[in-house]
């Protein structure tokens, strides 16, 4: 019967520490750019395709599939990594038409998968529409959750009761139903970390970095199974802990804050949840009769308990929602997306938590050390640990939700994002470069917590604020449900630049979204820069932003005079290779000079400017990728 | 001499390069006429008396069509509304080919204008939207508005609508703090008397 009641209150605990799991460990690795480029119309056949991701993707378990409109695999299959956020696959001999590159990216960090597509054309036919049966960013499967569960209640009882036997309970007698505790959550872990490595990608995966980490973290519970009390099982529940920081998202995205929010936050839960487990199924059990003596030990007991459940509480929530607060773009997230609200819910349920275990220390702890009303107390000490039970079933619902959604700020490598709300609208923009020239913006629509239906356009207007350069306007093509794209030079200028985002919905009034994005410069893929020549300095880019051998070559410039103010009624030409190409003005300020394709390597392409009887000459540095 | 001769010329082949580029106004061939359209008074302000400004020549010649304003008719719509506003053209006196259908924006935006009926013969049904390189959105009346930006009764229409959606949450928390306030009070005495 004692036995069945341990393993009841231990499968309801464990429940809690979902919760934590829910908070640390959500790693994407996320589309951040291409060679070629999404939707790239291309003038020669590329030989590979590049995809590069906001965090280490796991080669092993990713795919690239390049497809022709017919649904036929044209790559060769062979998936390598460039870097540790690259990877890259040939491609057999492509003719003239619309190829779809169709992606799945498993998180090196945690295995989670993330998928999506984008299309290039070569030569001038249309580019194909998005396969319709590719899921973006698919929830964890319900195996996968059950082994995260057991991994993470696992580790908390690893730290929290070798925790509580050191610090709280001070008697022998826990010992045994501790030792009972610990190799049941060092089972516990063994088989999670078991399941996650045969859902992630079997035995294979165990050299890879998730691997080696969930291995790691198997290895280390089942030595705790047998590790001295308290202190050796105390250092081996911590060290367990970081193989689950070592998952988080903030090792994904190598953000040290991020990470000790995180480790402090896991330690914070392994003592609060540890702790409770030993008071409700060890403890209380053994103590609390009628007899002063031990109605007094259980009311220090529960003081001591109460106020370390106080701090971990105060840790967690502050932990959590410092963590939780970098994954918002904006405070109304946490009430217009379903990651906000179900991060919302969370702490209103954690703060009902504190209100229980203050009542603990408060009412409970101090009445009982003084052997007032024992009895009474001891059922009402009991209540209250049912009603902790009950806001932690709830804060499960809310965990579970937040495990499976994407936070509204998570890694897109864009170097703008922005968000504003109008006419009930939420509308976030993202810009991929800082840089000047061709640039690629994404609009993200949100209606309540769902895409709005009745979309009719999306347009994006552009006016510089320094200087007077009249308006240019971009449509948004829609890329999905309440994701709309537009790419273009609207932006051709350093400066600040007003973008004006106006959506079109049928039988209502345009919501118009004023975003200022600065285009400074700055890392960001594309390679401008400012090419001296004589007094006058050139703005240079190209398109395709990332040059690539056997792909036609543009060069666009600015020429601006001392000032800083365009130069207008010049001329300009480009030498490179020994031969020369003049440019043609457009619209009165930009230069555009075509360039055949060029062969791999770096590259001085030498600017030519004649104003008037002065003729200047600078060297812009590219480099064309192979 | 023969230098200011040829600039002279120039100038006048130019002349109707410059009047078919009127600023803010969208020129686009429909068939054999052409049509130039914006607003007549520029730049277009919330709440003031304006008009769809509208030319019609015939594509080769830009010989002026008259009689369009009893044949063609004109909707405005704003946004994405889909109830339009019907308006009439009117001729402009002593400019043939040239035609006004009067409107008052009341809202600062984008504005589209359908154009339908017939020129002549010839079916016309063409939407018109201001926008960059066409023609001016309508801008709120407040930017010229100087030393106090007077609302528009748009805006003002709007302002009471948010006002009447606090009141009326004001008036339910009102409400339910005085029962509030009446249960505490009755349980109170209750208690007492107990």
């Amino acid at each position: 019967m004692a036995a069945t009641r341990l393993a009841a209150r231990v499968a309801l605990l464990v429940l809690l520490a979902v919760m934590v799991g829910g908070t640390s460990a959500l790693a994407h690795a996320n589309y951040v750019k291409s060679v070629p480029d999404s939707d790239a119309r291309l003038q020669r056949a590329p030989t590979e395709v590049r995809v590069t991701f906001s965090e280490s993707p796991e080669p092993k378990l990713s795919e690239i599939d390049v497809l022709d409109v017919g649904g036929k695999r044209v790559d060769n299959g062979a998936l390598t990594a460039v870097d540790s956020t690259t990877l890259k696959v040939g491609l057999t001999a492509l003719g003239d038409g619309g190829y779809t590159v169709a992606w799945k990216a498993v998180s090196a960090v945690d295995g989670h998968e993330t998928r999506g597509s984008f299309a290039f054309v070569i030569g001038s036919g249309p580019l194909p529409p998005p396969p319709p049966d590719i899921p973006v960013s698919p929830p964890p499967n319900p195996v996968e959750i059950v082994a995260r569960i057991l991994s993470y209640a696992g580790v908390a009882l690893l730290l929290g009761v070798p925790f509580f036997g050191r610090f709280i309970a001070r008697r022998d007698e826990d010992r045994r139903g501790a030792e009972v505790l610990t190799r049941i959550a060092a089972v516990a872990v063994v088989a999670g970390c078991a399941i996650l490595l045969q859902q992630t990608g079997g035995l294979g995966l165990v050299a890879s970095r998730l691997g080696v980490v969930i291995t790691s973290r198997g290895v280390v519970a089942a030595v705790a199974a047998f590790a001295p009390w308290p202190n050796a099982l105390l250092a081996l529940g911590a060290l367990a802990a970081a193989t689950l920081t070592l998952q988080s998202h903030a090792a994904g995205l190598d953000d040290p804050v991020g990470i000790a929010l995180d480790y402090v936050h896991v330690l914070a839960v392994g003592a609060w949840v540890g702790g409770l487990v030993m008071l409700s199924s060890v403890a209380l059990p053994r103590r609390g009769t009628a007899r002063p003596v031990e109605t007094r030990d259980l009311g220090a007991l529960v003081s001591r308990f109460s106020t370390l459940g106080i701090a971990a509480v105060v840790v967690i929530v502050a932990t959590g929602t410092l963590q939780s607060l970098r994954r918002l773009l904006d405070v109304r997230d946490l009430i217009e997306t379903p990651y906000g609200l179900a991060l919302l819910a969370k702490i209103a349920l954690l703060a009902c938590a504190v209100g229980l275990a203050s009542l603990n220390l408060l009412r409970y702890g101090p009445r009982l050390r003084a052997n007032v009303d024992g009895m009474r107390m001891k059922r009402l000490l009991s209540r209250g640990v049912r009603g902790e039970v009950a806001i932690v079933a709830a804060i499960l619902v809310a965990a579970s939700i937040l495990t499976a959604l994407s936070p509204p700020n998570y890694a897109t490598g864009a170097a703008f994002v922005g968000v504003q709300h109008v006419n009930g609208l939420r509308v976030e923009l993202l810009m991929q470069s800082p840089n000047p020239g061709l640039n690629k913006y994404d609009v993200r629509l949100q209606d309540g917590l769902q895409p709005p239906a009745n979309v009719e356009r999306v347009t994006i207007r552009f006016t510089l604020q320094e200087h007077d350069m009249g308006e240019q306007e971009l449509t948004a093509a829609a890329k999905g449900a309440g994701d709309f794209v537009a790419t273009g030079s609207p932006s051709s200028m350093y400066g600040h630049w007003n973008a004006l985002v106006i959506v079109r919905r049928t039988g209502l009034e345009d919501a118009r979204a004023l975003f200022t994005v600065p285009v400074l410069g700055g890392a960001g893929g594309l390679q401008t820069k400012v090419v001296p020549a004589g007094q006058l300095n050139l703005i240079v880019y190209t398109d395709p932003p990332l040059p690539v051998a056997g792909q036609p070559l543009t060069i666009f410039a600015i020429v601006t005079d001392q000032t800083g103010n365009p130069l207008q009624g010049a001329q300009l030409r480009g030498e490179v290779e020994g031969k020369s190409y003049d440019a043609v003005a457009e619209q009165g300020l930009r230069y555009r000079i075509d360039l055949p394709a060029l062969s791999a390597g770096d590259k001085k392409i030498d600017l030519v400017v004649k104003s008037g009887q002065v003729e200047s000459r600078g060297t812009y540095d590219v480099t064309i990728a192979p | 001499m023969r230098r200011l001769v040829v600039a002279f010329i120039l100038a006048i082949l130019a002349l109707p390069l410059l009047a078919t580029s009127a600023l803010g106004h969208e020129r686009r061939d429909v068939g054999q006429y052409t049509f130039v359209v914006g607003w007549l008074d520029e730049p277009p302000l919330s709440g003031q008396l304006n008009a769809i400004d509208l030319t019609v020549t015939e594509t080769s010649g830009d010989k002026p069509v008259e009689g369009v304003e009893q044949t063609l008719k004109a909707e405005v719509f704003y946004g994405g509304l889909t109830t339009p506003l019907a308006v009439s053209f009117r001729t402009i006196e002593n400019d043939p080919g040239h035609y006004a259908a009067d409107l008052i924006p009341t809202k600062a935006g984008s504005y589209t204008f359908h154009l339908f009926g017939k020129v002549g013969t010839q079916n016309v049904d063409e939407r018109f939207e201001s926008g960059p390189n066409r023609f001016d959105d309508v801008d709120s009346v407040s930017t010229l508005q100087y030393p106090d930006a007077v609302p528009a009764g748009a805006d003002l229409s709007s302002r009471l609508a948010t006002l009447q959606s606090a009141v009326d949450q004001a008036r339910v928390l009102a409400f339910a703090a005085i029962v509030l306030g009446l249960g505490a009070l009755g349980l109170s005495v209750w208690r007492r008397r107990a």
